[in-house]
């Protein structure tokens, strides 16, 4: 059987925010069967539906640019495709765009790089000498810190970092194996009793990609 | 505290805790109505975390049919983990529904389902985290009506002084009269009192402060009767009943999260013929109403198209009574046999057919298969009235595992009348002779798990007069089970008996109930239904300090008159009819299926008028000659 390949753009919003990677997976596979897009599965004594989605964004932090790869049986056209998904979408995933992608071409793991953030308290503002802080730990070599129990260092995982008004910015790599994630750098940043809000404007991805819309290195 | 500022302050307090999505609504389906532009505002509450309560079919059916109203709107509120508790308690965030986040002291009604009584505790604590108080006594004009609802509200009494009224029986046509009756209110500018001397007279609706108990000095009761000055209200209290089956809910709320059950459910039949003797739905629920084949695979593609779901269950008390249920199977093949859809269709009776069945539906190899034998031998079968042989057991479970089911669970109980050791060890060997069979087919792989369960002489059940088992009783024959029932490709799971204990006590309680409970609750007792959370000693503390003795109420053979605290509160079955049957039970007599034979349970002439209003193939209760 032929299979086809898309690439889906889309955005994580409202009350999905809260909602971790497998729930997404499977709020996909609810929308694509209520669309009515005939998606693949896998092989084997227990088929999966051939969906991919790419980096896993933290619980609460919204996606503007999110990446799911999927796989279908039947050639269905991009655009309308598209219409079709947003008509049938649950509150807080919207679809952005769709592309067609050739067969071989890397999947999702390959090519996504790293992920732009932007988090802005929601009342209040920062610690006044954030800049000072920000200062400090790019000048730092190592940060030393521990997730689930694991001790890694996270200053490698920060590509940039800066404050633009009261937003801060930071580019965090999304490699597998070497995520860094934007609550770990407001915890280094002692700024993590500010209750902020988190986006991933985009993702940034390989040349070799379609869709442009995130940004291309 | 309004809904503005809880809707500011989740999202600092979200982040910290576990699984968010609880707490945060806006999942597909969902409905959120202008508030100010609907007079009728009911908010509905199940007293457990979201995870339990999303799964549970009762508040689907009731949110689907309220929010059909123009006048009303229905939200949902579940009780938050301990996590989410302290941080509301901290920011002094009140319980509030999930779709205005609006607190459920501002709702007109809160309707609190309570399909068991480990969820009495978690009542409290949802009136505690919502600042409404606990006794109904001690509610004012401002505060909503709190109404419980669900097959633990059969027997009302435990929970009488918290609740301002109960719905007895079926929901669908009784939450439309109760909006009615909240509308009027409003538009009249009704009092409480007032509003709840309208619920009282609503059939099915039972209001607990205008009825009275009346007891001897041994403690049993003389009657429970509307107070003086009301003895115009029912009495006794009748269940409502719908004598068709409203359309399934089609459009169901989809949760992101991964609750219990993540699946579209219908009730394909509602009620049971089959009489055994322990099961309260199948008393409560009479009589027997089908959903039709096309009816049922109609919601199901209705309710695909809305949801995505990838999951169906077929839910009933016995599914293999439905009376097409072999063209429903095979029609739901045609519909859904090419597609990856996963059907389910538990409670089937043991013969081989049903492994047919569930054989037709099947979308992949494996898994497991579940048979409630019940009891292990013929006597106590027939004391129970389900009437199974051995061999039939047996060649079922051969059929199972030949048709490559690795594991076969099978649910018993213990505690049965006149049960001697002999008939508790046959539990093992049945269960290993099971597995011997699954071992013939399939060798090492077979498995068998055993789940046995404690029984609870339920209220408006024939066993209702039997003395329950002891704790001592409970402890040896589970040791016994223990002893013999082990080795590879074997699970036992036991129910506690002080899980099992605080069920009975609390089904089988009275008004002087509600004192325990006040008292357990605020010695910490909650989530009651969790094992990691159930404490037990809080319970002992509460019944001691409240000076009531817990063995009155389950370790005590009732009189054959005996005035229960739920006979005032009626299922449609005759108080004789029940004793009748407890006397056959002793005698191991066994009564057949009442399709086929009616045995005057009593739902006939109860409902007669209901019944016969409508078409003739529509009836429930085919009549037929008494025996």
């Amino acid at each position: 059987m032929t299979r086809l390949r898309y690439r889906i753009l889309f955005a994580k919003t409202e009350a999905m925010r809260w909602t971790g990677h497998l729930d997404l997976q499977r709020a996909w596979e609810r929308l694509l069967r209520r669309a009515g897009v005939p998606i693949a599965y896998s092989e084997g004594f227990h088929p999966h539906p051939k969906i991919q989605i790419g980096a896993a964004l933290p619980l609460g932090v919204t996606g503007e640019n999110e990446l799911v790869d999927i796989e279908t049986d039947r050639a269905c056209d991009p655009d309308s495709s598209a219409a079709r998904l947003n008509g049938h979408a649950p509150p807080g995933i919207r679809i952005l765009r769709i592309e067609e992608r050739a067969e071989g071409s890397p999947g999702l793991e390959k090519v996504i790089l790293a992920g732009e953030y932007a988090a802005a308290p929601l009342e209040g503002a920062w610690p006044a000498d954030l800049p000072r802080r920000i200062a400090d730990l790019l000048g730092s070599s190592e940060l030393s810190r521990e997730r689930r129990g694991k001790k890694y260092d996270l200053r490698p995982r920060i590509l940039s970092l800066g404050l633009d008004g009261n937003t801060l910015r930071m580019r965090l790599s999304l490699l597998p194996e070497a995520t860094g994630r934007p609550d770990e750098v407001l915890a280094a940043l002692g700024a993590d009793d500010v209750a902020a809000e988190i986006k991933r404007e985009r993702l940034v991805l390989r040349e070799t990609t379609p869709l442009r819309n995130p940004q291309v290195e | 505290m309004d809904s503005a500022t809880i809707s500011r302050i989740l999202p600092r307090i979200l982040p910290r805790v576990e699984k968010p999505g609880r707490y945060t609504g806006g999942e597909l389906n969902q409905v959120v109505k202008d508030w100010n532009a609907v007079p009728v505002r009911i908010a509905l509450l199940f007293p457990d975390i979201y995870d339990i309560g999303m799964s549970n079919l009762g508040l689907a059916v009731l949110y689907e049919i309220l929010n059909a109203r123009p006048d009303a709107l229905a939200e949902r509120a579940f009780l938050p983990w301990q996590d989410m508790e302290a941080a509301m308690r901290r920011e002094g965030i009140p319980l509030f529904a999930l779709e205005s986040r609006r607190p459920l002291a501002e709702f007109d009604l809160v309707g609190i389902t309570l399909p068991y009584e480990s969820l009495y505790t978690n009542a409290l604590l949802a009136l505690d985290l919502a600042g409404i108080p606990l006794r109904a006594a001690d509610r004012g004009e401002d505060h909503p009506l709190i109404v419980g609802g669900g097959h633990a509200a059969f027997n009302p009494e435990p929970v009488a002084e918290f609740f301002d009224a109960f719905a007895i029986g079926e929901g669908e046509e009784l939450a439309l009269d109760l909006a009615d009756v909240l509308r009027r209110r409003k538009e009249e500018g009704a009092g409480r009192g007032a509003a709840l001397e309208k619920i009282s007279r609503v059939w099915g609706m039972y209001v607990p402060a205008l009825y009275a108990p009346e007891y001897r000095s041994d403690g049993t009761l003389i009657r429970t009767a509307p107070q003086s000055g009301k003895e115009d209200l029912p009495n006794p209290v009748v269940k409502r009943i719908v004598p068709r089956l409203p359309p399934a809910p089609v459009r169901p709320i989809v949760p992101y999260l991964e609750t219990v059950h993540n699946r579209y459910a219908i009730e394909i039949m509602r009620g049971c013929t089959r009489g055994c003797r322990f099961c309260q739905a199948g008393h409560v629920t009479r009589p027997v109403r089908e959903r039709s084949a096309a009816d049922i695979v109609a919601s199901i593609e209705a309710a695909l198209a809305n949801t995505g779901y990838e999951e169906v269950a077929l839910l009933s008390l016995s599914s293999s009574d439905h009376s097409h249920i072999t063209d429903l199977v095979q029609a739901l093949g045609v519909k859904f046999g090419s597609s990856r859809l996963r059907i389910s269709l538990p409670s089937l009776r043991i013969e081989t057919v049903s492994v047919d069945l569930v054989e037709a539906l099947r979308s992949s190899r494996g898994g497991n298969f579940t048979l409630a034998p019940e009891a292990a031998t013929e006597s106590m079968r027939a004391v129970l009235n389900k009437p199974i042989s051995a061999r039939q057991l047996l060649e079922t479970v051969g059929e199972i595992y030949r048709r490559k089911w690795t594991t076969v669970k099978l649910y018993f109980m213990i505690g049965h009348p006149r049960e001697t050791a002999d008939d508790v060890r046959a539990i093992a060997e049945l269960a290993r002779a099971v597995l011997a069979e699954g071992r013939r087919r399939l060798g090492r792989r077979a498995e068998v798990h055993a789940g046995v369960s404690t029984l609870v002489p339920k209220p408006h059940t024939p066993f209702q007069w039997l003395a329950m088992d002891s704790r001592e009783q409970i402890a040896a024959k589970q040791d016994l089970l223990r002893r013999e029932l082990r080795g590879p490709g074997i699970k036992l799971d036991l129910t506690k008996p002080e899980v099992t204990l605080l069920e009975a006590r609390l089904s089988r309680g009275d008004r002087r109930m509600g004192e325990v409970i006040a008292r357990a609750w605020r010695a910490g007792a909650r989530f009651d239904a969790w094992s990691d959370r159930f404490r037990p000693v809080a319970w002992d503390d509460a019944f001691r300090e409240s000076g009531i003795d817990p063995a009155f109420y389950t370790h005590r053979e009732r009189a054959a008159d005996e005035v229960f605290p739920w006979d005032h509160i009626s299922v449609g079955i005759r108080k004789a009819y029940l004793r009748r049957q407890y006397e056959d039970s002793l005698a191991g007599r066994t009564q057949g299926d009442c399709r086929r034979e009616c045995f005057g349970c009593g739902i006939l002439s109860t409902f007669r008028e209901l019944r016969e209003a409508l078409p003739a193939e529509e009836r429930f209760c085919p009549i037929v000659d008494r025996r």
